[in-house]
């Protein structure tokens, strides 16, 4: 396990995709509809009563042994109802996609008997369960949605033992807003503009999962120059949210100092990136084939003058914050994540990387051109509050590293590879993209049509760094609570959801 | 007097979504909304003024009007962004809006989607000058 | 009776307007840790705002309880026995340290059960929290004024200020001046004083209560910040008489609002401590140790000079 986790160059995948597509159909044989490979996983249909034996020989068999439960979604049109369960495997590069369909209008019926089936076998499908509120009335404390960003989208029902918690129950009621259908009646370029909101601290990446899902679909490669845009941008808005954390975490600790002064930090960060999309939080920059504006010399030559200041600021925040022995006191071994209950859990991203686990989809499964530029991951060793905070600093600095040579690079060339949109003509078929976000692995699984989309999930990271926060408060103490569900990084818009139809 | 008491506004901001972190934002050093004597909260008791963001369904709603019951001596509400203006950008129906919007007196509207901090100043500001 | 009348609507009046300009500062203080455009108001209405702030509350609501009389009426007995001048101070006798001192002692337990009433259960442990680490941040700033006691031999603070004509005392209990400093600055922040919840999840003192409590409640952190800093003012840095030019109550004042300002930027800088390991970490290893190796020290020289007369 630890020689295939710590991997730094990935295994030759998509031969290895064909090969375990061949050993999948010959292991359910009878079982499954369809074995189809998508652009990142395989995509199995099965039918409902099958989900058990299924799911059972995927977690069992020696050969595949998925232990990584990913994530549950309903998708509901008017052309199909289906949910779609992820699950991965730490041994080996297995991804797949379970595609249940779903007769009309029990799919909020079936989604519970799913998430019921799958609790046998991962702990983390129970959070999946629409459990009462009144039925359980045991707890003693309830605490509403905080006002800071991240903490906004769940209310946490504790049970606790004089100022130890017991028992956690978080309930996301607050944050189901999305309708199944809002990318109904819409054209590919009007989802473009809005997709961004489903990952408001950085809101390039869902616009870049969008794109690059097309592209692939359409077999299109963007020019050198439109990666390199595409690539400034993402480092740029990674170093706005990891900045935007740190500044969240400070505001728990009330240390005020370095509040203020990675106020200032992001101002300079949006500022760059301001200046390049027109827009602070909502690009709205990405389009199909390329980007949407090219960048010229004098935003280059901004940038530029902008880093060394970045890196001094930034170092002195890392220095005044990680040589603070109140502070280390503070967040040494709370809320600590073993590597194993990270993978169980479907963690991503810097908190995977914080436990110790080395995964990096930039290094793995490069989605642009990262592998021209050189860059280090960083990796972690406790996996407690403190070091995921460090990793962020981390990960802070390699960004500004990458930012210094694509501008130092930056290649001439076209922007965009021009494409007629209203025109454009889709194979019908169905494809998934993942791309590492500053929270985690963004993942977008789409169905198209002949011209639009038809089905489309979103699934962001931030859902299960959620429910593994429910899981590892438990037994730290009350105060603790806040700081360790901010040290996870939650995106509140990778949690919105889909609303009930039916009350429960 | 009434000139001094017209100052210190206790800001209350509710809901979930993306325009938060630029009201936030104008905390920072840079646009620093302090420096008129206004305050974040996060009691309603506290509040004067109840800022409305983002997208809500119907338990959100009762949420805002449950705070909004429990601020005791409200000068006002803001809404902010589209998504409070209009219709919710990923939700079709806008009946929940127009009831909420029918309920509580809204004084005054940000546009944008997100709007910019600066934008958000103006607005608190403006209310600072009509009340 | 006039005279002492008199006395009392003075050391009112001072206490009053010190709340106000550290109220007015703190908040000033908190938006501008930067400094980036330089100290300005901006707007001259703004000058009356911790006045409203007051005011407003109380005109919301009037709950009150037997422990908020309490508080109101110790935080402003705490005064009586504490010279803010030469003539300004209302009860003169020789044990004017002891009574001050249990009257901060009475008015942190008055604090505490004052708790009690708190409905909500996440707000209610954490204050209790907050005020049990108070109370034990209380022991060194006991052990130093014992060692100071013990150095001048006597209770009386009026004494004290005198016998420091030649030398502050600072001078002769370097520790005892940091470890009741670093009680002080600790207490600053455990209060809460000036922070007001500008988005921190954390709940402070009063957050929850409202209404005349919660104005009783401001008023008494701010009494408590205020009497520790003048008599550290008074018993380390008090009565130096090279300088009897200008007036000691001047003086006083200058010493108090350079106190005042170096806990502020204090408390920007230190991060909030309200959990039992920090407890652990600061009080039971780094304060309370130093100021019982002051003590003992200062017990050793007590007795060999004025048990033995060695020295």
């Amino acid at each position: 396990m630890d020689n295939n986790n710590n991997k730094t160059y990935p295994l030759p995948g998509v031969v290895f995709r064909e090969e375990m597509k061949s050993d999948l159909e010959f292991i359910l044989k009878d079982k499954v509809d369809r074995i189809t490979g998508t652009g990142f996983d395989l995509l199995i249909e099965l039918p409902p009563e099958n989900l058990y034996v299924v799911v059972k020989e995927l977690k069992e068999n020696p050969r595949l042994r998925a232990n990584i439960f990913g994530g549950m979604n309903a998708c509901k049109n008017n052309k199909r109802n289906f949910l779609l369960i992820n699950l991965r495997s730490a041994y080996n590069d297995l991804s797949v996609l379970l595609k249940m369909e779903m007769q009309n209008d029990d799919i909020e019926t079936g989604y519970i008997e799913a998430a019921n089936i799958l609790e046998e076998f991962y702990k983390a499908a129970a959070f999946y369960k629409r459990t009462s509120r009144i039925a359980r009335c045991d707890f003693n404390i309830e605490i509403p949605p905080g006002i800071l960003d991240g903490l906004d989208c769940f209310d946490i029902n504790i049970y606790a033992d004089e100022d130890k918690v017991k028992e956690a129950y978080i309930d996301t009621c607050v944050s189901r807003v999305l309708d199944y259908e809002f990318y109904r009646d819409m054209k590919i370029y009007n989802l473009i503009a809005i997709i961004n909101r489903f990952d408001w601290k950085a809101g390039i990446f869902p616009e870049l999962c969008l794109c690059s899902a097309i592209e692939k679909l359409l077999q299109l490669k963007p020019t050198k120059r439109a990666r390199y845009i595409r690539m400034l941008l993402c480092e740029l808005y990674r170093i706005s949210n990891h900045i935007y954390f740190i500044l969240n975490i400070c505001n728990i600790l009330q240390y005020d100092i370095a509040y203020s002064m990675c106020h200032l930090e992001r101002e300079r960060v949006l500022g760059l990136i301001e200046t390049i999309t027109g827009s602070r939080v909502a690009p709205n920059f990405i389009r199909i084939g390329g980007v949407k504006k090219n960048i010229e010399e004098e935003t280059l030559a901004d940038i530029r003058k902008n880093l060394p200041l970045l890196f001094e600021n930034i170092r002195k925040i890392e220095k005044i914050m990680t040589e603070d022995f109140l502070i280390i006191e503070r967040l040494k071994n709370i809320g600590i994540i073993s590597k194993d209950t990270a993978l169980e859990y479907g963690v991503t991203g810097p908190n995977l990387r914080a436990s110790g686990a080395r995964n990096d989809l930039r290094k793995d499964n490069d989605f642009i051109s990262y592998g021209d530029l050189s860059f280090t991951t960083p990796v972690g060793r406790e996996g407690d509050c403190l070091e995921r905070v460090i990793i962020r600093f981390r990960e802070i600095f390699q960004s500004l590293r990458l930012v210094n040579q694509i501008i130092n690079n930056f290649p001439e060339g076209d922007y965009i590879k021009k494409i007629n949109l209203p025109h454009l003509e889709f194979q019908p078929g169905a494809i998934s993209q993942d791309i590492e976000c500053p929270h985690g692995i963004f993942k977008i699984y789409m169905e198209v049509g002949e011209k639009d989309i038809d089905s489309l999930v979103i699934k962001g990271p931030s859902m299960n760094s959620l429910i593994l926060g429910g899981e590892i408060i438990k037994g730290e103490s009350l105060e603790d609570i806040d700081l360790i569900l901010m040290s996870l990084d939650i995106s509140p818009g990778e949690i919105m959801n889909t609303q009930y139809k039916t009350e429960y | 007097m009434p000139a001094i008491f017209k100052s210190n506004l206790n800001l209350l901001v509710t809901g979930y979504g993306c325009c938060k972190q630029d009201i936030f934002a104008v905390q920072g050093a840079l646009y620093d909304i302090q420096r008129f004597c206004i305050n974040f909260v996060n009691t309603p008791e506290d509040a004067d003024l109840l800022v409305v963001q983002g997208f809500y369904n119907k338990e959100g709603i009762t949420r805002v009007l449950n705070i909004y019951e429990r601020m005791s001596n409200p000068r006002g509400v803001i809404a902010v962004g589209t998504c409070v203006l209009n219709k919710n950008l990923f939700s079709k129906d806008s009946k929940l809006l127009d009831w909420f919007r029918s309920v509580v007196k809204i004084y005054m509207y940000v546009p944008g989607c997100p709007p910019r901090p600066e934008a958000f100043i103006y607005a608190v500001l403006r209310i600072l000058d009509e009340s | 009776m006039l005279n002492i009348l008199k006395k009392i609507f003075f050391i009112l009046l001072l206490s009053g307007l010190n709340l106000y300009i550290c109220e007015y500062f703190s908040n000033k203080l908190t938006s501008r840790m930067e400094l980036r455009r330089g100290y300005r108001i901006n707007k001259e209405v703004s000058i009356g705002f911790p006045m409203i702030r007051f005011l407003k509350i109380l005109s919301n609501d009037r709950k009150i309880s037997i422990w908020t009389v309490f508080i109101f009426i110790l935080s402003f007995l705490i005064w009586c026995a504490v010279p803010l001048s030469s003539n300004l101070v209302l009860v003169e006798n020789d044990y004017s340290l002891i009574i001050s001192i249990s009257l901060y002692f009475f008015l942190v337990a008055a604090l505490l059960f004052n708790l009690s009433e708190s409905s909500y259960r996440k707000i209610f442990s954490e204050n209790t929290k907050k005020l049990l680490i108070l109370i034990t941040f209380m022991v060194p700033v006991l052990l130093s004024i014992i060692s100071i006691i013990l150095i001048n031999k006597t209770t009386s603070l009026k004494e004290i200020v005198n016998s420091q004509y030649r030398y502050w005392n600072i001078l002769i209990q370097p520790l005892g001046f940091l470890t009741f400093f670093a009680s002080t600055s600790l207490q600053f922040k455990l209060l809460g004083v000036s922070r007001k919840g500008y988005l921190s999840e954390g709940t402070g003192i009063g957050r929850e209560g409202k209404g005349l409590d919660k104005v009783v409640e401001k008023i008494s952190v701010y009494m408590i910040i205020f009497f520790l800093i003048i008599i550290m003012a008074l018993v380390y840095l008090g009565g130096w008489q090279n300088l009897y030019v200008i007036n000691g109550g001047i003086m006083l004042a200058l010493k108090f609002y350079l106190i005042f300002f170096i806990l502020l930027l204090i408390d920007r800088i230190i991060v909030r401590i309200d959990s039992y390991k920090m407890l652990v970490k600061i009080n039971l290893r780094f304060l309370i140790p130093v100021s019982l190796v002051n003590f003992i020290v200062t017990f050793g020289f007590f007795i060999l000079r004025d048990v033995y007369n060695l020295i």
